[in-house]
This record gives C-alpha cells, sequence and structure tokens, in this order.
C-alpha cells in the first residue's frame, strides 16, 4: 500500500507532465472505447437491416443455393409454410421470396436485372428498404395484376421509361426455356442502394412465378425472430420440418457483412496498436524522466537498505498508477459521452444523406451501444502496456549507484 | 569486546583525468557498541567516502570491512542492501527524506522495505517520534517542516530499527548553531540513554567537542585518533 501511495504522490510532484501523459493515456482508452462502441451500434444496426431486408434471422433455402444461385435451385411453399408455421411461436415474421435473373428491355434500351417476387403487400411494411418515402412515383396499392412492377429510379432513368410505361422481362426458366412477358411500371422506387435502384424489378410473388412458369415453388423463406436468442431452438425446430430444404443462421447466409465486420474489427484493432504504442513511448518517456529526476533520491534508498526490486516495484507502481488514472478517466468520458449517443445519436444527415455499406444502407446518424467486452480488454490492455511502460524506467531507477548518487 | 565495525587496510581510489586520487588510503580502525566518534578533517580528507565504505555503500578496492563480524567484501548489492538495513542506520548532510511521504510515513518506509507486518508500525514508531518531539508533526511533508524538524525524521528513520551503528555524515552542516545544538544533544542522549552508536563525519567544531572518539583525517590517511 505505501509503495502505491508513493507511486500516486510521486507522479503529482510534475503535475504537468504527468497530467500530459495521463491525457494521452485517458484520450486513448476513450477513443479507443467509443469507437469500439459505435462499432458495435453500427454492427448491430448493419446485421438489423441486413436480417430484415435480407435472409431473416434463419432462412430456407435449396442445399445449392448458397453454391451457385441457379434459378432452379427452388424449395416447396409447402414445406416452407410448415416451417413458418411450427416457428410462429418464435418468429415476428416471415417472407417468401424469388430471385430471376432477367434482362429488362425498352424500346429504347436493354439492361440485365435481378427480378425480386415477394409477397409485396406484406413485405412494404416491414422491409427496411421499401418504407413509403422509397416509392418516389405510382403507388403500392395494385393488386397484383398480372403486368404489375415495381423498377428502381435507375433502371427507369436507363430504360428511358417513367411511369406507366410497358417493358418486358425476358428469362429463361426452370426449364432452361427462353420467354419473355410484358410488364407495366407501377411504381419507381429510391432506396439509396446504387446497385438496387440501378437493377432491381419488384414483382408480387405469383407474377414471378408466373414469368418463371412455375407454381407453388419459391427460392427463399425468410424467418425474422422476436430474440435472437431463439435462434438455435428455432434451427432446430426448422430442422425437423425440412426435407427439400436447409435452414441457414443469418450469418451463413450473408457471409459477406460477416466478413465485412470482421476486416472492420481488425482495422480496429490496428488503429488501437498504434494509438497504443504511441502512447506506451510517452509513458516511458515520462517515467524516464521522472527516475532521472530523482536519481540522489534513489541512491538514498539504495543506501538507507532499499532492494532493487523494491525500487522498481516503486517506479512500476508510479506507471501502473498513472495508467489506472488515464484509464479511469478515460472511461468516465467514454461513459458519459456513449450514454448521450446512444439516446440521442450524432446527426450527420447535413453532411451524408444515407451510408450504404455492402448492400446494406445505414440511416447517417451514428448510435452507440455498450461493447463491455473491448472496453474492458481496451482498459486491461492499457494497464498491461503501462507495466510494460515502466520497466524501463525502473530497470535505470534500479542501476542508480548510492554512493554516486550521493557524491 | 568484539568490534561493531572493524576496518582492515581499507582503501578506495578513484581514477582521474589528473591521476589516481587516493580518496582512502589503508585505513585500520574498529568501531565499538556504544561509541560516539567522529571522523574529523577537512574538505576532502575523505570522511565521506569512509562513511560510505564502513556503511557498505562503496566497496574498498584492497581492505575488507567487517559490520558485526560480517565480510562486505563478497556480499552482492542485495545482501549488502540487507546488511545495511539490518545493521546501520544512515543521517545524511541534507536530510533526504522522501518529500511525498508524510513524517510517520517517512519512518515507516525502513519497517515497510524490512518487511516488517504493518500493523506492528504503529507500536515501533509512535515511541520513537515521542523520543524525538515529532508527535504532533508526523502527518506533515518534509517541505512544512525546518531543517532541524527534518534532521530529526531522519534521525528517527535511522533508529527505529534499532541498528547496531547510526553513520552520520554531515548532520549539522545545514543548520543553524542552536538547532545544531539541540541536535547533537538528543543525539548524545540517544547515545547514552538508549545506547545508539554513532559515527559522525564532520567538520563542525562541536561535534567535534562532543565526541569520545575523534579520527582525524588528512588525505585519506588517518593522522590522529583521541579518545577522551
Amino acid at each position: 500500500m505505501l509503495y502505491f501511495r508513493l507511486g500516486f504522490r510521486n507522479l503529482w510532484r510534475n503535475p504537468l507532465r504527468s497530467l500530459i501523459s495521463m491525457a494521452g493515456i485517458a484520450g486513448s482508452v476513450f477513443l479507443c472505447c467509443y469507437l469500439a462502441n459505435i462499432k458495435i451500434a453500427s454492427y448491430q444496426s448493419m446485421i438489423d437491416m441486413g436480417v430484415e431486408g435480407g435472409p431473416g434471422h434463419l432462412v430456407l433455402y435449396h442445399p445449392k443455393w448458397l453454391i451457385d444461385r441457379e434459378v432452379h435451385d427452388l424449395i416447396p411453399i409447402d414445406e416452407a409454410l410448415k416451417v413458418t408455421e411450427a416457428l410462429k411461436p418464435f418468429s415476428k415474421r416471415s417472407s417468401h421470396r424469388l430471385y430471376i435473373p432477367a434482362l429488362a428491355q425498352s424500346p429504347r434500351n436493354s439492361e440485365g436485372v435481378m427480378v425480386i417476387g415477394m409477397e409485396l403487400q406484406k413485405e412494404i411494411l416491414n422491409h427496411p428498404l421499401l418504407q413509403q418515402k422509397v416509392l418516389i412515383a405510382g403507388t403500392w396499392d395494385f393488386l397484383e395484376g398480372k403486368q404489375d412492377a415495381l423498377i428502381g429510379s435507375g433502371l427507369a432513368k436507363k430504360l428511358g421509361l417513367g411511369l406507366g410505361k410497358k417493358f418486358v422481362l425476358m428469362v429463361q426458366d426452370k426449364q432452361n426455356e427462353i420467354h419473355s412477358q410484358l410488364f407495366r411500371i407501377q411504381g419507381i422506387i429510391e432506396t439509396g442502394l446504387k446497385d438496387m435502384d440501378r437493377n432491381t424489378v419488384i414483382l408480387p410473388l405469383k407474377n414471378a412465378q408466373s414469368l418463371l412458369k412455375i407454381k407453388d415453388q419459391i427460392h427463399e423463406t425468410a424467418i425474422l425472430l422476436n430474440s435472437i436468442d431463439d435462434l438455435q431452438e428455432a434451427i432446430k425446430i426448422a430442422q425437423s420440418h425440412t426435407h427439400h430444404s436447409l435452414v441457414y443462421p443469418w450469418d451463413e447466409a450473408i457471409p459477406q457483412l460477416v466478413t465485412m465486420i470482421n476486416l472492420d474489427k481488425i482495422n480496429g484493432i490496428v488503429l488501437a496498436v498504434f494509438l497504443f504504442l504511441i502512447v506506451g513511448i510517452g509513458t516511458v518517456n515520462s517515467l524516464c524522466m521522472s527516475v532521472m529526476e530523482r536519481t540522489r533520491e534513489f541512491g538514498v534508498m539504495r543506501a538507507i537498505g532499499t532492494r532493487q526490486e523494491k525500487i522498481s516495484l516503486m517506479v512500476v507502481m508510479e506507471g501502473l498508477v498513472l495508467s489506472l488514472l488515464g484509464i479511469v478517466i478515460g472511461l468516465i468520458f467514454c461513459t458519459l459521452l456513449s450514454l448521450y449517443t446512444q439516446k440521442y445519436g450524432i446527426d450527420l444527415s447535413s453532411q451524408l444523406k444515407n451510408i450504404e455499406i455492402g448492400n446494406i444502407l445505414l440511416k447517417p446518424i451514428i448510435y452507440t451501444g455498450w461493447n463491455f467486452k473491448a472496453m474492458g480488454l481496451i482498459s486491461f490492455s492499457m494497464l498491461i502496456l503501462g507495466l510494460f511502460g515502466s520497466l524501463y524506467p525502473a530497470i535505470l531507477a534500479n542501476r542508480v549507484s548510492p554512493s554516486e548518487a550521493m557524491r | 569486546m568484539s568490534a561493531l565495525i572493524e576496518l582492515k587496510s581499507v582503501s578506495r581510489h578513484y581514477e582521474q583525468a589528473t591521476g589516481t586520487v587516493r580518496a582512502v588510503d589503508d585505513i585500520s580502525l574498529s568501531f565499538f557498541a556504544g561509541d560516539f566518534s567522529v571522523l574529523a578533517g577537512s574538505s576532502g580528507s575523505g570522511k565521506t567516502t569512509l562513511l560510505n565504505l564502513i556503511g557498505g555503500i562503496d566497496r574498498p578496492d584492497p581492505g575488507e570491512v567487517l559490520i558485526d563480524g560480517i565480510s562486505t567484501h563478497k556480499k552482492s548489492e542485495s545482501e549488502l542492501a540487507n546488511l545495511r538495513l539490518q545493521k546501520i542506520g544512515f543521517i545524511f548532510q541534507s536530510y533526504n527524506l522522501l518529500p511525498v511521504l508524510t513524517v510517520y510515513e517517512n519512518v515507516q518506509f525502513i519497517l515497510q522495505i524490512r518487511g516488517i507486518p504493518n500493523l506492528s508500525h504503529a507500536d515501533l514508531i509512535l515511541p520513537v517520534l515521542k523520543r524525538l518531539g515529532l508527535l504532533e508533526l508526523r502527518d506533515r511533508f518534509p517541505s512544512q517542516l525546518s531543517g532541524g524538524q527534518q534532521q530529526r525524521v531522519a534521525i528517527a528513520r535511522a533508529i527505529v530499527l534499532k541498528p547496531a551503528i547510526v553513520l552520520a555524515d554531515e548532520p549539522t552542516a545545514n543548520l543553524d548553531s542552536e538547532t545544531a545544538d539541540n541536535l547533537l544533544q538528543l543525539m548524545q542522549s540517544l547515545n547514552q540513554d538508549d545506547k545508539v552508536t554513532f559515527l559522525f563525519s564532520s567538520h563542525d567544531p562541536e561535534v567535534i567537542r562532543r565526541a569520545r572518539t575523534v579520527i582525524r583525517l588528512r588525505d585519506g590517511k588517518v593522522i590522529e585518533i583521541e579518545n577522551r
């Protein structure tokens, strides 16, 4: 305890220097922890958007769908309905979809597109990309007429078509036969996702099935659960009802999102390592100066019988106290700002319209969550850094010769 | 009666650009329990070097120092530190208290490094502080004390573990004559009443006047030993 007290008080012999070192430590702990809190919230937001607009928390696919995504990798809708019925107690909603690569043709132009067949009446209420404000022309209120289609604004521009105009979709059906069908633009959407706006055609599910000349078959059944905690149990139940399809959790269904998050985490770690390195050098410098100013004092300590390792311990204590104070200050600032941004967020909408990451659209408001694991790890690493940073100054201090120091 | 400190042909030479300086040159001396002795001499006579050799802070080039019968000759740094801690108390010219510790903590520091359990610290420290008139000042920091008070704290630190001998290097050099006189009286009474053995290095006439043995040094050699 006396060594700890000694370490604490020694820091205030040169308060400015200690405060600068402490500010460096506090600043990097704050920055790393706050970034970790921003990242965990943005990852969650990305996952939510990816999951809600894509495969849900768990999804049914044909066993080959994730490998080759062939148009004939279909699953029977009866089986999908059985699964969604069995998962009703756990699920918020389910969506059946078809994905058909096609060629869209107008009198002026032609363009490769992805036709998405979906239960529009249900999806427009929930799909994050189909909220009311994305519809820039036309209406949702069409009754699944055989020619009705929604297209992206970029595609409409490319095809040179407007609302109510007709275009042709040419597809290769399940039997590898090519055929085409005429559609009328009932609505134009602008989601903010460039790819989606440029080459997406949305059809009512039945129209899409008719285009592919199939009945009662789909490519995907996405199920959104009430709680992600039920995922494993839901997978087990779903698996017990499937024969022609496989059940995938969200992270296997959208591995690119997982990879993107992991890459971002690695970037964060690299940034933290560089930051910690700079802070570590600062701590070593500060402690070295402090030790060199007290050569005589260490000499006296050794003269009165203090063993070298005890002197080292004293200097290490100074490093640890410095780090501890910096960590606590950094954590306090991080907590306060995180609490604020968790509630109010940082609104960047005046600078950014939307943030597009991969095929996921994020709102330009930064919120924070709580990444306690990262906060703990960052704090612990900084403490270890303080410990290692004080080792060299500690060696310097214990090498002081009492007779020379006192001469 | 066996000697508490014994010096056998002890020398300490320093190499300098101008040649070899013989700070201590072939000195043999013995000090006994209860002594109140002074190494006297002008500046550069070798007093402090000899005191450092006796205290095991420095090592002789040729020669041997025995502290309570234990030779310092082949001791490691750690063993020497331990020996100093157990057998010797130090008082320095510039007090050399730890500025960030209070009076109580400065004395406690010695107990801490000796590994004495915290529970018995107060029992050991408070009587010493009382004896030296420092009880009221125990929570003050060195910067809040006068020179004389600081030197009394240094004495408390030196004697709290009841060492075999207290080595005092010019203990009155930074004090005014009245404070120095009070301090010497205190050390004299510690010597007489509490049987604390003192060895001073000093050129202060008052210290020399009060000492029972005066060892006069010149150019690293003993030129006179006066027993009173």
